[in-house]
């Protein structure tokens, strides 16, 4: 091989450097003026870098008091920042005293329910108080949001309310109450019936009466035991009555509800 | 005047302040169905305390009393006769149990009398939103409860009293409400009462001459009248089931000593007859009838609506439970189901029913955990149109197709064959936290080809 050819096939570039000296310059004689002002940004966020990493070093060296002039910036915008904080803690605690005002005045006013004022400032505090109520009740609703018009809405709302207001001071406390016939059935007809009832009649709950009962013939000898109660709604369920009368295994097959009406 | 009137369930609804214990008060009052006596002797003490102006209200309340304290078992079952029916009441309690019991419980509504008050404020108040009135309206037309009537109460004290204005406004208002659960307004008799005084419960009142009487159109024939009780002897009687195949579920299953085994149950459906061949389901058992005693007297055909104990050959007690259905051996024999599609209405549930959520069910007299396998659809409640194909959740108030799958053999029918078997109320967190009804069944040992079935309270 001959060194013209191997000149030629030369694959190291001897004179590179003067290649990217030359490119670099072209790059900065045309990115020269754009150049300065984002230097300087750099420069400014450096700086600032720079400060930070003081600061953060002076803070761990425990000398945080030497403030530099940025630390005075800091110290003033923490104290614009306490006094906005004080003035928020004002206004809360403004809006507290009101509030347990307007409680207390609401307090007063369901004390005095019948009295003439009440019932013409209630209708304009009850839609406040009841509002959320209803949207709780919205699970409940089986119908979905109705489309009804605002003044019709508005217009039953009021009267409701004027409803409930008087419906409230007149019997403020009525307990609802159910009546509940119950079927205590045995296992055969030698089931001691005076026991079977014993022991039903030994289930006690807060809001259960026992009253009467019969025995009911139901065939081949078979008699089941018929038997009233009265329960308070919110206190007493027929799963519980079920529950507590079959725990009486030895006696009790099975109870059903033969009748379930409203007091 | 005929002697065997056609016995009739109706459950009464309305707000507590609509005066429904006082409406049918009176109708018990007045039809029967207060031990004559009690009634004497009330109103004797009514004339001696010098009461005998407000007699009535007076006595009602002394019965009210005297239920409270649950001494007699005949006023806990509220019943009185009409010229054509004997009628026994529900008075729907607000009890949250109740729901259940509407459902599963021994005695079916075949109509529904809802009570609204015309007194102003209360009217409004009842039919609010959050009210037991919606709730308890829109359970009886899920369940089939296809007879509605409306009693505009309180009459007595509209302003001015008896106000045919406030009436008229009451009616378009209950009539939009009723649409929206889905009942058709022209079915459904209106009357101004007052159930205190009595005007036009069981007469024609002379306080409103305005009123020219109620006029419903029935498929069964048009009726019109003027009084409450005229209303209810034009309800159409209960379609008798007894053309249909025999669906009995068990109560309980006794031993008696030289009898053998006794099954007990209501016939919902068909007729039981002795020495027919019954199957049992799910307990898979066949026997044959030997005899059939009601009240501790020998029967020769039971019929629906009857409870009875009847006794049969060769099966052991241990075999049979309360939940098993018997049915004819050779009409269409019951059979347990692999899984049923079920629409179901959320009443209350905290958070969300997702696939997989196995509540209790309480159908017939069974009581099976069900797993819902696959949410179908979700469903408007009252038109029954398709709003979202397989949802991803449910929540209160949604309605939806569901498709159900019980944990142990259960035998269930759909709503449309055989009704009483085919509606349930799913139980969780001690609350009836959905109710259903099956539009069809998979039966294990049959091929599923019931699924064409669709109930119809879906329009």
């Amino acid at each position: 091989m001959s060194a013209a050819q191997c000149l030629a096939q030369e694959k190291i570039w001897f004179d590179k450097s003067r290649y990217d000296e030359a490119e670099r310059r072209y790059y900065e004689g045309m990115n020269g003026p754009t150049h300065a002002p984002q230097e300087t940004g750099a420069n400014t966020i450096l700086q600032d870098i720079a400060r930070a990493r003081e600061n953060i070093q002076k803070s761990l060296a425990g000398n945080a008091s030497q403030g530099a002039g940025d630390q005075s910036e800091l110290v003033s915008r923490m104290r614009s920042l306490e006094l906005e904080n004080q003035n928020l803690h004002n206004v809360v605690q403004d809006l507290r005293s009101a509030l347990s005002l307007l409680e207390s005045r609401v307090a007063a006013l369901e004390r005095t329910p019948a009295a003439a004022p009440s019932v013409q400032v209630t209708p304009a505090q009850q839609p406040k108080v009841r509002a959320p109520v209803e949207e709780d009740d919205d699970d409940l609703d089986l119908f979905g949001s109705d489309e009804e018009e605002d003044e019709e809405a508005e217009r039953i709302r009021e009267q409701r309310v004027k409803e409930y207001a008087e419906r409230k001071s007149k019997k403020p406390t009525i307990i609802a109450k159910s009546s509940i016939l119950l079927d205590v059935k045995p296992w055969d007809d030698e089931t001691d019936m005076v026991k079977l009832e014993e022991c039903v009649r030994s289930v006690q709950a807060d809001g259960l009466l026992w009253g009467s009962s019969k025995l009911v013939p139901v065939g081949y000898g078979i008699k089941k035991l018929q038997i009233q109660c009265v329960v308070e709604d919110d206190k007493v369920g027929t799963d519980m009555l079920e529950e507590e009368i079959t725990k009486f295994e030895d006696y009790v097959q099975s109870v059903d509800v033969a009748a379930f009406n409203k007091i | 005047m005929p002697k065997d009137r056609i016995h009739i369930n109706v459950v009464i609804i309305g707000h507590v302040d609509s005066g429904k214990s006082t409406t049918t008060g009176h109708l018990l009052y007045k039809c029967g169905g207060v031990d004559p006596r009690t009634i004497e002797k009330f109103e004797k003490a009514a004339t001696q305390l010098g009461k005998s102006s407000f007699k009535y209200a007076w006595v009602l309340d002394k019965l009210k009393a005297e239920r409270e304290r649950g001494i007699t078992i005949d006023i806990s079952l509220l019943k009185f006769n009409t010229h054509k029916f004997s009628i026994t009441i529900i008075d729907a309690p607000g009890h949250r149990d109740f729901i259940k019991n509407m459902i599963t419980g021994t005695s079916q509504a075949d109509a529904a009398l809802l009570i609204v008050s015309a007194a102003k404020g209360e009217f409004e108040a009842g039919i609010s939103r959050n009210g037991q009135t919606r709730e308890h309206a829109l359970l009886a037309y899920t369940l089939g409860v296809k007879q509605l009537m409306v009693c505009v109460n309180k009459m007595d004290v509209t302003e001015p009293p008896y106000s045919q204005k406030r009436f008229e406004e009451v009616v378009r208002n209950v009539t939009v409400f009723i649409k929206k659960i889905g009942y058709d307004p022209t079915s459904v008799p209106f009357v101004p009462v007052s159930g205190w005084s009595g005007e036009n419960m069981l007469a024609a009142s002379p306080k409103m001459p305005w009123f020219k009487g109620w006029k419903i159109k029935r498929k069964e024939g048009n009726a019109s009248g003027k009084t409450l009780l005229e209303v209810l002897d034009s309800l159409s009687a209960p379609v008798r089931t007894v053309n249909k195949p025999l669906r009995l579920p068990l109560q309980d299953v006794y031993k008696i000593g030289g009898v053998g085994t006794v099954p007990v149950g209501k016939v919902e459906t068909g007729v039981l007859k002795p020495g027919m061949l019954l199957t049992f389901s799910p307990a898979k058992l066949t026997a044959e009838v030997k005899s059939i005693e009601m009240h501790h007297q020998g029967l020769q055909t039971a019929l629906p609506g009857h409870n009875i104990g009847f006794n049969i050959k060769n099966v052991a007690v241990k075999n049979l439970r309360r939940g098993d259905v018997a049915g004819n051996a050779q009409h269409d024999p019951p059979s347990d189901v692999a899984s049923f599609i079920a629409q179901v209405i959320i009443l209350n549930h905290p958070g969300m029913i997702k696939a997989g959520y196995s509540p209790v069910l309480d159908c017939h007299t069974a009581h099976i955990t069900c797993r819902f396998a696959q949410l179908q659809e979700k469903i408007d409640r009252r038109t029954g149109k398709k709003l979202e194909d397989w949802p991803q959740a449910l929540v209160s108030g949604d309605a939806a197709t569901v498709k159900l799958v019980p944990n142990k053999p259960l035998c269930v029918e759909s709503f449309f064959n055989y009704p009483p078997l085919g509606r349930f109320a799913a139980r969780d967190l001690k609350q009836t936290v959905a109710v259903g009804v099956i539009k069809s069944v998979e039966k294990i040992d049959q091929s599923p080809k019931r699924l064409a079935q669709r109930a119809p309270i879906l329009k």
